[in-house]
Order: structure tokens, then C-alpha cells, then sequence
């Protein structure tokens, strides 16, 4: 069973995440601060991470360069799901090793899901999704 | 004329000239010397002949007295006279004379045949012949002139005897006759002669006598003359073939016989030369005439004019003559020989010599007429031999001589025109002037300045009244000067068709070995366009002077001016060494104007990119700027002060400095930006900010429903389906509000210049296509996008110009009824391309025209027909053109539809590469 690691320090976005996810069949874990994240992590290496950028103690920025500078993490596929929807910050992440990135306002929750599958069954290629 | 020509018509001409020579001595002067000769010795022999003859007549004389002093025939003359005729005494003396003279004495002399007796008036008183008695003589004397002197006679003294002329006698015999008159005298004792009345008249036969005694005759003396060796008359005439001697008498008869027929008389009528001389004028001849037979002759005369008697000896001319005829024949028919034999000699011996020089002759023709190919194939070795082969020589001599002449004469005709040419090119002219001649020798190129015709006479004189007459008495001055060695070197006016032109004179002198001045060579050189580029030349830099002195004013205020202004000022030339610096950019860089001066900008402004990487000196705006000429403007730079460390970040200007189309420099205007950063910073970070916290609630609501939606957490009701489609519209339509702004604001506030690069417009109408495709089909609408004359590259934010694309494209879908159709168009213009996007919506109405781009207006009909617009959408695309230098304009009417047209500047100016546009 596949293991996605849900960043996010937002309840409800989170339980929605976590809802829907279950929903199709993945384990999720949760990290609701940067620093959970590789709490998480040292506990069980993830097959995606869902990363939340605004984040409490450590920002999404750091954790996703920590995860990317990681031997053994930087294989994970890590995908943005945050509400900053400047260019220079979505260029910043995708530098940074992020392979893809929602401005969650603007896109249906199923497009994540769909987003999730794609990585899970392997075929996640695609970039940014604005 | 040929050389055989002439030598034979030389030769002949000789030949025949020397035998006219000869013929012309013989015939002149032999001929004549021969004449005279011969006729000399003819009047020898005629004069001898007279003697002779004399010496005869004088016999008859000497017979005829002894006749008359005979006493009985004295006697009986006197009887005779004294008797009466008939009486018989008479009668008996008659008949003694008679018998007396026939018996006594005519038989002593067989020449005498009768013997007259006439008394005082010539009657025949007693005769030999009796029957003759009777006769009148005298009668007969005056009916024949000279038959004999009878009236000279009777009146003459003693011992006077009369000869008659010859005449012919008888009819069936008819001899010649001469007769002797003499008178009688009665001699006494005492001496006493008394002539009597009475005449005796004694005729003669003794012609053949005559003949023989003159030499024409038998010769008495053959043998014994010429034996003893003595050359006589006659021997001498004998010796001629042709030769005669007779008598002629006063009836012109020749009386005597010729040598040739010495027994016959011929009594021939003998008209010529010598007896008409001697009988008409008592002359004596000796020359040349025709005889009695016309044969031509050479003659001598006597004359016996008492006598009638004319002697002449004559010889045929052509005997005379006959040895110069021959010799004369000889010569013409030796010269015709000579003559044949010369020509043959030319002929055969001179020939062939001839022949060779023929060829030599034709050769030297062909040789003169030019063919210098000619060559003498004569191999004989004499002078003509030699001849032919120095000839040949020679023409090869002259072949390549004229050929070296020839390749000379090019060359000096290539050099001839080359310098024609350099002489127009450099309007340089060359001139002679032979100061003994005053003959003044002009290049082209000088009649070419002066503008007078070709060949048309030239002296100092000419000159001089072509030079300008202020600059008269200069030239003429110089011009003496130089005669006395002062170089000759001076610019002067000429006037030509009454403009001025300016000359520059040199001249050069040669002299002789006297130092006399021969001739002066000197150029001619047009420098009239320097002239008046000197001129202005002159005023320019008068002018540039006056302008140095504003310069300096403006100077010393722009300097003042530099000095208070707050930004930073920095200007370098086109190597980028600095060469202005202000007191703002002193502080900026940390630097010192003066320490900074002809430094290189690039290596003394430190720059520091956005990144925090130092700028290099390739991507250093200056450096861009030079090597571009574009202006650069950036703000994303940062300088480094280099007393303190510390960064100012700046918006740089680089401007490129062009005079005259050249870089000379480049000024770079910087601002210190720190505040405006520092804002920029602080609004972005706020923007961010608040667009995260607003979108996240909006977020979180919108995820929730789709959740519950999903039937997740247990099915729902239809009207509670129907309550969460309501709240997740409104939630969809906060978050394009909040969206909306945000873009608004962030446009608004944005400062800096956006990303530009080149793109081809096709590729923008695809993305647009591709975008709002979905958006159209769900309203059945079909978006038409020009297909034609799209490949226009356009240096743009593609980005930003897509989102006004898709903002004009959205609204015509918004505001169309469904299955209205949308067209976007592209037309190119002179100056710009222009997109339109056309639909056959609601419209706008008219009086709102000039609302539409106003932030959160809405068209009222559009607040009707659709109640979900923000009245953000035309404002931001508004804000976006106005960052990227595009119009945006439209036309509508309301219910027709709208039209909106974006303009885009074209074509552009090409963007260097690593600048960025302002």
C-alpha cells in the first residue's frame, strides 16, 4: 500500500486531503509543522510528500531543500500544494527540486488525487499546475 | 626602269652614239678633207692642163705665123687683093693659094683641113676648099659668137694670132673643129711689116690631139713616163675609174673625147656647173656638182673665155668617196655586231647578277613597304653574294630593332596615357615654355584647367591673360625672380568662362653650358576645391573657436549642474574609459572622481547581480552598451561601494553616446533604488501574504464540498447537493475576486521591467487557443484564429501578452449568446500589427465607452447578462498593455457585438542580446 505524506498545518485542508486519500486507498501520514515533517519521515520514507510552503518552525522552502539535499528522501517525489501563487515562489520551489505545484485555491481537490495517482502508478511527469 | 634595261639601252645608246660619231667625222670631216682633196688635185691637174693646153695653142701660134710670114703666100694675097675678082691673074693666084697651101704646106700638118683667105670684110677670097669662096665669114662670126675672132683679127698687129672656139663640122661625119685667125703683113726689107686686108682662116681637126695632150687620150709617151717613174695627169686620172678631162665649147658641146670612150666623140650637150660658170662669168671652179649625165662629181674648171673653151676635170663623187663609204659601212654593220654581242653579253653574263639583284630589288620593296620577313636567298659568293647576306642581316637588324621600337613605343604609349590619366586624376598638367622661342607647350590636362581649346597657340603672353589681373604683377614677378633662380612655386587665381579657378604653379629650368636658359618645364595643378576647403576650413575653425567659448560656459554650468544632481553620473568613451564622474556616483561607488578618471568603468564598478554573483566585465551594462549601441536598462543590479562594502542596489541607465552615426562613449545614469527596493520588498511580501490568507480559507471551503460532494462521508439529498453548489459558486467566485485583485495589485505595484524574449505569434494565438478552446466549446462558440501571415516574431512578454489575449477572448465568450462564433485576426500596418478580436456579443453600450477600462466597472448590460464578473478583467488587461507597450482600443455597439484590437509595435528594433527592453 502506498504512503503519502500530507504537509499541512491548516486542520481542514488537511482532513480533506486525508479524507479523499483514504478514500483511494493510500496510507497518509501527517505533518502538521516543518519540523514533523522529517519526524515523519525518519519514521517511514514516504512514496510522495504533499507540501505545504506557509508552514510553523520551519518553512516549506527549507524542508523541501532539506528533503532534496537527503540521499535517501531526494528520491521521493514531492508535490506543492500551497496558496502562494507568485511566479517567483513557484519558480523558487520548482528550483529547489519540487516536481510539481497547485495554487490549491484554484484547483478541485479530485485534480490533486488525480495528481497523486499519476506519481503512484509512476507516471508523474508533469510540472507546475498554476 | 630595270637594271637590264638600262644596260642594255646604255650599251646600246653608246654603241650607237660612238658609230653616229664616227659616221658624223667621216661624213664631215674625212668626207670633207677627201673633197678638198680631191678637188685640189683636181684643179692641179687643170691648171697643169691649161698649161698644157696654152703650150698647144701656142704650137697652132708659132705654125699660123709661120704661115703668114710665108712670102708667096703673102704674094698671092697680095695679088688676090690687088686683082679684081675674075680677072684672070685673080683667078690664077686663087688657084696657087689653093695649091701652094694643099701641096706645100698643109700636108706638114695632117691637123689642118682648110684654109680660108678672107679680105677686110670677111669674105672667103681664097680657099683650100675653092668652093668656099665666097663665103661671108664675118657674117658667120656674127651669127655664131666665137666661131672665131675675124673682127679682132683684121684689126691686130704682128704676131697676134686668134683662136676660135671648137665647133662641129659635117653632117654625116661630124668632127670637131678648131680654128686660128691671123693677119697678113707684108714684110719689107728694111723689117717693115704692112699689114694687109687680108686674114688667113685656118681650121683644125686636132681634138683627139687635145684630148691626148690633156690625158683623157691615147698616150703618146706610155711607157717611157712611166717607166721612168714620173707620175703624169694622166696616170694620176687613171688611177680613178670615174676620171675625165674635156673641152666644151660656147654651144655648151663637149668637144672632146672622154677617157672612157677615147675613139668616139660624143658631142654631148653639157650644161653643168663649170661651163655655165666659165662661159656666163668667166669663172674658174673646183667642187662638187653634177656633170652632164646628173652623176655627182668633183670638178675643176678652166676657163679660155676668148677662146669659148672650158676645161674640166672631173671625177665621180662615190669614187672619191668610196673608201669613207666603205669605212662608214663597216662601222654600222661593226656596231650592229658590237651591239648584238653587248646585249647578248648582257643577256647571258649579266643575267643572272641582274636576276639577283631583281630579288634584292623585289626584297628591299617588300622591305620599304613594311614586310620584314624578306629574306635574299642568293648564294653566290661575290659582291652581290655579300650584299644579300649583309642584307639579309641588315632587315633582320631593322626586324628587331623595329620590334624593340615597337614594344618601345607601346610602352611610352602606355606610359603616355598613364600619365594623361594620372594628370587627370591628380588635376595635375605639365607644361614647356622655350624662353628663345616664347613657345608655351601644354599638357592635356592643362587645357583641361585653363579650359582652352586644343592646339591653340600658346606663349607667355596667353598665359598671363589668363591669370586673374590682381595676381598679374605677382605672377610676373615670381616668374622674373625665377629667371634669376628663386625656385618657382606659387598659387595663383586664372580666370576661366568668368569663374575662378586656383592653380599651383612649379616650374623647373635647364640651361646650357653657358648658363643660358634653354627652356622651363614646370606643373599645373588645379587646387581650387582645397582652396575653398581651406577656406572654410578657416571659418570653420573660427567658428569652432566662438563655439569653444560657449562650449566652456556650458560646460562650467553643466558641471554644476552634474554636480547637484542626486543620481549618479558616470560617462566614459568608446573604450570604456571613464570620463565623467558626478559627486552622487562618488558616493554610490565609494570612488574619487579624479583617482577614477580614464579608468576602466568595468573594472572599477563592482556589480553584483540578483543572484549575488558578481558581474563580469562581458555582461557589465557598459560594456553592453558599447558593444550594442543600445541603451541598457536594468534594476537589478546592485553596486558595491568600495570604501564601505556595502551594496546599493540601483536602476542603471546606459545610454550610448552617438556623434555622426559613430559610439563615442556611453553615459550611465543610476539611481539608488534602496527605498524603493525596500517597499517593493515589503508590498510583495504583504501581497503574498494576504493572498495566502485569503485564498486558504477559500481553499479549505472549496475542498470541504467537493469532499462532502463526493459522497465521502455518506450520500446527500438533493436539496442539500443543491445548498453546497450554491456555496462552492460563491466560493468560486471569491476566489476569481480575490485572484482578480491580487493580479491587480500586483500589476499595479510591480516596478521593474518584465522578462521579454522573442516569440513568433503563432505560437502565442496557439497557446491562446489552447487556453480558451474549453471555455468556448461549452457555448457551442468556435473561436477562428487567423491562420495567414502568422510567422511574425515579436520580442515581447509572451506570458503577459497571452493573458490579454485570454482575458479580450474570455470576455467575448462571456458576453456572446451560445453558437456565436469568435474570430481573432491579425493585421499587419506600416508600423504595427494589429490583433482583433471580434465577437457578436451583447456590446458595450456608447455613452459607457470610456468606463470600460476603469477598475470594477462593469458595463450595466453586463451586470444583466452575466452577474458573476469582477469589472477587473479589462483593467488588469489594461495595466498588462500598459507594461508591455501595446494599445488596447475597441469598437462595439450595443447588440451588434464588440471588437477589440491590440496594437503591438512592429517592426521592432532588434533587442540586443542579454539587454532587456525599458
Amino acid at each position: 500500500m502506498s504512503h503519502i505524506l500530507v504537509v499541512e498545518d491548516e486542520e481542514f485542508l488537511v482532513r480533506a486531503l486525508k479524507d479523499n486519500l483514504i478514500s483511494e486507498g493510500y496510507e497518509v501520514a501527517v505533518a502538521m509543522d516543518g519540523e514533523a515533517v522529517f519526524t515523519e519521515l525518519e519514521k517511514r520514507k514516504p512514496d510522495l510528500i504533499l507540501l505545504d510552503l506557509l508552514l510553523p518552525k520551519k518553512n516549506g522552502f527549507d524542508v523541501l531543500k532539506e528533503i532534496k539535499e537527503h540521499l535517501e528522501w531526494k528520491l521521493v517525489p514531492v508535490v506543492i500544494l500551497s496558496n502562494l501563487g507568485e511566479d517567483s515562489e513557484i519558480k523558487r520551489a520548482l528550483e529547489l527540486g519540487a516536481n510539481d505545484y497547485f495554487v490549491k485555491s484554484q484547483h478541485p481537490i479530485q485534480e490533486v488525487i488525480d495528481k497523486v495517482r499519476e506519481y503512484i502508478q509512476g507516471k508523474g511527469a508533469s510540472k507546475a499546475q498554476l | 626602269m630595270k637594271l637590264r634595261t638600262k644596260a642594255t639601252t646604255f650599251w646600246g645608246s653608246f654603241l650607237f652614239v660612238t658609230a653616229l660619231s664616227i659616221i658624223f667625222y667621216a661624213e664631215y670631216v674625212v668626207n670633207d678633207a677627201f673633197k678638198k682633196q680631191t678637188t685640189n688635185n683636181l684643179r692641179i691637174i687643170a691648171e697643169q692642163s691649161e698649161s698644157t693646153y696654152l703650150a698647144f695653142l701656142g704650137s697652132i701660134k708659132v705654125r699660123a705665123l709661120d704661115w703668114t710670114s710665108d712670102a708667096k703666100i703673102v704674094g698671092l694675097t697680095k695679088t688676090i687683093l690687088k686683082t679684081p675678082d675674075g680677072s684672070p691673074e685673080h683667078t690664077k693666084s686663087t688657084k696657087d693659094f689653093t695649091a701652094y697651101l694643099t701641096e706645100s704646106k698643109m700636108p706638114f700638118d695632117k691637123t689642118v683641113v682648110l684654109v680660108d683667105l678672107l679680105d677686110r670684110n670677111g669674105i672667103v677670097i681664097a680657099s683650100t676648099q675653092p668652093t668656099r669662096i665666097g663665103n661671108n665669114e664675118k657674117a658667120e662670126e656674127i651669127e655664131h659668137k666665137k666661131v672665131h675672132d675675124f673682127e679682132a683679127t683684121i684689126n691686130s698687129e704682128f704676131g697676134e694670132v686668134f683662136f676660135g672656139t671648137i665647133v662641129i663640122n659635117g653632117k654625116d661625119n661630124p668632127q670637131p673643129l678648131m680654128n686660128a685667125t691671123v693677119r697678113l703683113f707684108d714684110i719689107q726689107k728694111n723689117g717693115e711689116r704692112i699689114p694687109l686686108d687680108a686674114v688667113l682662116l685656118i681650121y683644125l681637126s686636132n681634138t683627139t690631139e687635145i684630148a691626148n695632150i690633156l690625158g683623157s687620150g691615147e698616150s703618146i709617151y706610155t711607157g717611157t713616163l712611166e717607166r721612168a717613174g714620173r707620175l703624169t695627169n694622166k696616170a694620176l686620172l687613171e688611177s680613178y675609174r670615174t676620171s675625165n678631162i674635156y673641152l666644151v665649147n660656147s654651144d655648151r658641146i663637149m668637144v672632146t673625147p672622154m677617157r672612157s670612150m677615147k675613139d668616139m666623140g660624143l658631142y654631148e650637150k653639157s650644161d653643168t656647173l663649170p661651163v655655165r660658170e666659165c662661159l656666163e662669168h668667166g669663172r674658174e671652179i673646183s667642187e662638187e656638182y653634177d656633170n652632164h649625165k646628173g652623176v655627182r662629181v668633183l670638178g675643176a674648171s678652166m676657163c679660155f673665155r676668148n677662146e669659148g673653151i672650158v676645161l674640166i676635170v672631173e671625177i665621180e663623187k662615190n669614187e672619191i668617196l668610196a673608201p669613207l663609204y666603205t669605212l662608214i659601212r663597216s662601222i654600222i654593220v661593226g656596231g650592229l655586231i658590237i651591239l648584238i654581242i653587248g646585249v647578248l653579253i648582257v643577256f647571258f653574263f649579266v643575267r643572272r647578277p641582274l636576276m639577283n639583284v631583281n630579288n634584292m630589288v623585289l626584297a628591299a620593296k617588300k622591305v620599304a613597304q613594311g614586310d620584314l620577313s624578306a629574306q635574299i636567298t642568293i648564294s653566290s659568293k661575290d659582291e652581290i653574294g655579300y650584299l644579300a647576306t649583309v642584307f639579309n642581316s641588315m632587315v633582320t637588324s631593322i626586324r628587331d630593332a623595329q620590334k624593340k621600337l615597337q614594344s618601345s613605343k607601346q610602352e611610352i604609349e602606355i606610359e603616355k596615357a598613364n600619365l594623361k590619366k594620372a594628370q587627370e586624376i591628380a588635376h595635375v598638367g605639365s607644361w614647356v615654355l622655350n624662353v628663345s622661342t616664347n613657345q608655351l607647350t601644354w599638357s592635356d590636362e592643362v587645357y583641361h584647367i585653363f579650359e582652352v581649346r586644343r592646339g591653340r597657340p600658346l606663349d607667355y603672353d596667353y598665359f598671363i591673360s589668363k591669370v586673374h589681373p590682381d595676381d598679374r604683377v605677382r605672377v610676373n614677378q615670381e616668374w622674373g625672380d625665377a629667371l634669376h633662380g628663386t625656385p618657382y612655386d606659387i598659387e595663383h587665381r586664372i580666370l576661366v568662362n568668368n569663374s575662378i579657378k586656383w592653380v599651383r604653379e612649379r616650374a623647373d629650368f635647364e640651361f646650357d653650358e653657358n648658363h643660358k636658359l634653354l627652356h622651363a618645364i614646370g606643373t599645373v595643378q588645379d587646387v581650387t576645391k582645397r582652396k575653398i576647403i581651406e577656406e572654410d576650413l578657416r571659418m570653420q575653425r573660427e567658428e569652432l573657436a566662438r563655439m569653444n567659448v560657449n562650449l566652456q560656459k556650458e560646460t562650467a554650468k553643466d558641471e554644476a549642474l552634474l554636480a547637484s544632481i542626486g543620481e549618479g553620473i558616470l560617462a566614459t568613451n568608446n573604450e570604456g574609459n571613464i570620463m565623467v564622474m558626478n559627486r552622487a556616483a562618488e558616493q554610490i561607488l565609494g570612488l574619487s572622481a579624479v583617482e577614477m578618471m580614464g579608468k576602466k568603468a568595468t573594472e572599477v564598478i563592482a556589480v553584483i547581480n540578483e543572484h549575488g554573483n558578481t558581474v563580469s566585465h562581458e555582461e557589465h551594462a557598459v560594456t553592453v552598451a558599447l558593444k550594442t549601441s543600445a541603451t541598457i536598462t536594468t534594476s537589478a543590479m546592485q553596486y558595491v561601494n568600495k570604501k564601505s562594502g556595502k551594496q546599493t542596489p540601483v536602476t542603471v541607465t546606459v545610454n550610448p553616446v552617438m556623434l555622426e552615426g559613430k559610439l563615442i562613449g556611453v553615459i550611465a545614469i543610476f539611481h539608488d533604488i534602496t527605498q524603493e527596493k525596500e517597499l517593493e520588498e515589503a508590498q510583495r511580501d504583504l501581497l503574498s501574504l494576504a493572498s495566502h490568507q485569503l485564498r486558504t480559507p477559500l481553499s479549505g471551503t472549496k475542498w470541504l464540498i467537493e469532499t462532502l460532494m463526493r459522497g465521502l462521508h455518506g450520500p446527500l439529498t438533493k436539496e442539500q447537493k443543491e445548498y453546497l453548489d450554491e456555496i462552492y459558486k460563491i466560493n468560486e467566485r471569491m476566489t476569481t475576486l480575490v485572484q482578480d485583485m491580487l493580479s491587480a495589485l500586483r500589476i499595479e505595484s510591480s516596478t521593474g521591467p518584465f522578462e521579454q524574449k522573442a516569440v513568433s505569434i503563432r505560437s502565442i494565438f496557439d497557446a491562446v487557443e489552447t487556453t480558451m478552446n474549453p471555455a468556448a466549446k461549452a457555448k457551442s462558440i468556435t473561436l477562428h484564429v487567423e491562420p495567414t501571415d502568422t510567422e511574425i516574431i515579436l520580442t515581447t512578454a509572451p506570458e503577459l501578452l497571452g493573458n490579454i489575449l485570454e482575458s479580450l477572448v474570455s470576455n467575448a465568450i462571456t458576453y456572446s449568446p451560445s453558437g456565436k462564433d469568435i474570430s481573432i485576426d491579425l493585421k499587419k500596418e506600416p508600423r504595427m500589427i494589429t490583433i482583433a478580436i471580434r465577437d457578436s456579443g451583447i456590446g458595450i453600450p456608447k455613452k459607457e465607452h470610456g468606463q470600460i477600462f476603469k477598475r470594477f466597472y462593469r458595463a450595466s448590460n453586463a451586470k444583466t447578462y452575466n452577474t458573476r464578473g469582477t469589472g477587473l478583467g479589462l483593467h488588469i488587461a489594461s495595466m498588462l498593455a500598459k507594461k508591455i507597450g501595446v494599445l488596447l482600443s475597441f469598437d462595439s455597439e450595443t447588440g451588434k457585438g464588440s471588437t477589440f484590437y491590440v496594437h503591438i509595435p512592429y517592426p521592432q528594433e532588434p533587442l540586443p542580446e542579454g539587454a532587456t527592453r525599458v
